[in-house]
């Protein structure tokens, strides 16, 4: 799967999940970016992210994630 | 030796000139003694406990870092995460049952040898090889006694900087500022609140309806005032050794729920526990939906209560919180799915009718309501003494007959000044940024510094000055 693929098919989820049609995608956002991006909806992303795309990450994978970029590379990695 | 004690600050001046005096890793090496002479003056014995762990969590670091194999890496951190609460756990209970006096800061020191393990465990390039910058980790004296509790990475890099560097002026203000600034919310603030509390904690079924419930309120707002008073004591000093510690407090009065609230109160703690108990547990159960998020929820929340100390009032403490969580978390759940059926989803426009601006403030008057009742179990030190306030609070007991008139005004006025303090200053201060700058208008910094100060010192009261956190 391209990244830019992976990149159109996360916009809905994040916009369902952090309740803002507005929001866009972009490879550098961070959670500080978006206002209702906390600890609770972090989860209901990366649940929704294993559902859409058939993936499972562990603790330590979403840990380590420092903005949206890595989280597309994860899902091209797990994906594959 | 206390943060309020006088002696402290005489110490304190000479302490920090030294510290500048050294350069490179003699600054870091002379801050590690200061940091152990300042522990050994509560206790020797412990001063052991706390060097040991430290070198303990040392090793398992390198240890963890070392090794190649993701087993042996997770069995490393699993130990000593395991030793470290084993120690906590044995501790609190060594308090709570057999009246053990507990180590100084030793929760707070644990959460940072607790999340170094972790951080390690996630990526090995958090390892800190040079044992006198990792030994300041949970030794640093500032922040020793009750937080905040500073993650490892910002410390070491902080703490390689100032061994580099030299005296940052204006940081060493600001520490000054915020010094003055604590000791004025927790002096002058928190220790007249705690005397009124007092009062009426003598014999609270002789006071009237209306003074036992304005006591209750002023248990969340002495806890604020002495809790930030501390924290902002802690930071200042933190600073004049050019350490920048995380904030415990952000507006909490201001939450217009109580999940909002938790996200700014002792906000150090919290945050430590949403990323190393929370995520990690919700991840885990995040297959059962609701009920794995509600059951995450409740254990953080007990675990936040017991953590204080091991009794039934601290864990009813918790699960009121773990309550009133779950409630908002579905309730808000279910209002945003509503208003995304209902095609209103842009979540930072702001509300500008009346009943729009007018619910978070109903919101706020809410939650306070709500964590002043938690607050019952919180403060009252014997389960007995809970039930009654509760008791006449809810009208189950009748109050008495001492009404506010018949309290002497030397009583009564400071206590309803300081609660309007710690109120206004723990809703965010609303408006001090235009009275701030008129006031840099019209007098100097020093002059604002030498007011503070005289109004410190005749105002103080002849009170303990004794911290609420540090039992914990």
């Amino acid at each position: 799967m391209e990244k830019s693929e992976i990149e159109s098919r996360l916009t809905p989820i994040f916009r369902d999940v952090f309740n803002d049609d507005a929001l866009v995608v972009a490879e550098d956002m961070t959670a500080a970016e978006v206002p209702t991006w906390d600890s609770l909806s972090n989860i209901n992303m990366i649940i929704a992210v294993e559902k859409a795309f058939g993936v499972k990450f562990s603790i330590k994978d979403v840990r380590n994630l420092k903005n949206v970029g890595e989280l597309l590379d994860l899902i091209k990695r797990k994906a594959a | 030796m206390s943060f309020t004690a006088p002696l402290f600050y005489v110490a304190l001046v000479p302490a920090v000139a030294v510290f500048y005096w050294f350069s490179g890793r003699w600054r870091a090496i002379y801050l590690l003694a200061l940091s152990y002479a300042f522990y050994a003056l509560s206790s020797r014995i412990y001063l052991v406990l706390l060097i040991v762990a430290s070198a303990a969590v040392y090793a398992l670091g390198l240890a963890i870092a070392k090794n190649g194999s993701e087993r042996a890496k997770q069995t490393y951190m699993a130990v000593g995460v395991a030793a470290v609460i084993a120690v906590i756990v044995v501790l609190k209970a060594a308090g709570a049952w057999r009246g053990v006096l507990l180590p100084l800061g030793v929760s707070f020191y644990s959460f940072k040898l607790i999340s170094y393990l972790i951080e390690v465990y996630w990526d090995d390039e958090a390892v800190e090889r040079d044992p006198v910058v990792f030994f300041l980790l949970p030794a640093f004296f500032p922040q020793i006694v009750s937080g905040p509790i500073q993650r490892p990475e910002p410390f070491f890099a902080q703490m390689r900087d100032v061994m580099a560097r030299t005296i940052d002026v204006e940081q060493v203000e600001a520490g000054l500022r915020f010094i003055l600034g604590g000791l004025m919310m927790k002096l002058l603030v928190g220790d007249r609140l705690a005397d009124f509390i007092g009062l009426i904690d003598q014999s609270h079924s002789d006071y009237s309806y209306s003074v036992m419930l304005t006591t209750v309120a002023c248990y969340l707002l002495q806890l604020f005032a002495d809790f930030s008073g501390y924290t902002n004591i802690a930071l200042g000093v933190g600073k004049l050794f050019g350490v920048e510690g995380p904030p415990n407090f952000n507006a909490p009065f201001s939450a217009a729920n109580i999940q909002e609230f938790w996200r700014r109160w002792h906000m150090s703690l919290t945050l430590w526990l949403t990323d190393y108990l929370f995520t990690p547990l919700s991840m885990s159960l995040r297959d059962y939906g609701q009920a794995g998020l509600i059951g995450a929820i409740f254990l953080n929340m007990i675990i936040i209560g017991i953590w204080h100390a091991f009794t039934l009032n601290y864990l009813v403490f918790g699960i009121l919180q773990a309550v009133f969580l779950s409630v908002t978390v579905l309730i808000l759940g279910a209002r945003t799915r509503r208003k995304r059926v209902a095609g209103k989803t842009n979540p930072v426009q702001r509300e500008t009718s009346v009943w729009g601006r007018l619910v978070p403030f109903l919101g706020a008057v809410l939650t306070f309501a709500l964590m002043s009742f938690s607050m019952i179990f919180f403060h009252s030190p014997t389960w007995e003494q809970a039930m009654s306030v509760l008791a006449q609070v809810s009208g189950l007991a009748p109050s008495g007959s001492i009404s506010w008139s018949s309290i002497p005004a030397y009583l009564t006025v400071p206590a309803w000044i300081c609660m309007a303090i710690a109120l206004y200053v723990g809703a965010g201060r609303p408006g001090s940024r235009a009275l701030s700058q008129s006031v840099n208008a019209a007098a100097p910094h020093w002059l604002q510094y030498g007011v503070c100060l005289f109004l410190l010192t005749v105002l103080s009261t002849a009170g303990s000055g004794r911290f609420i956190y540090g039992q914990f």
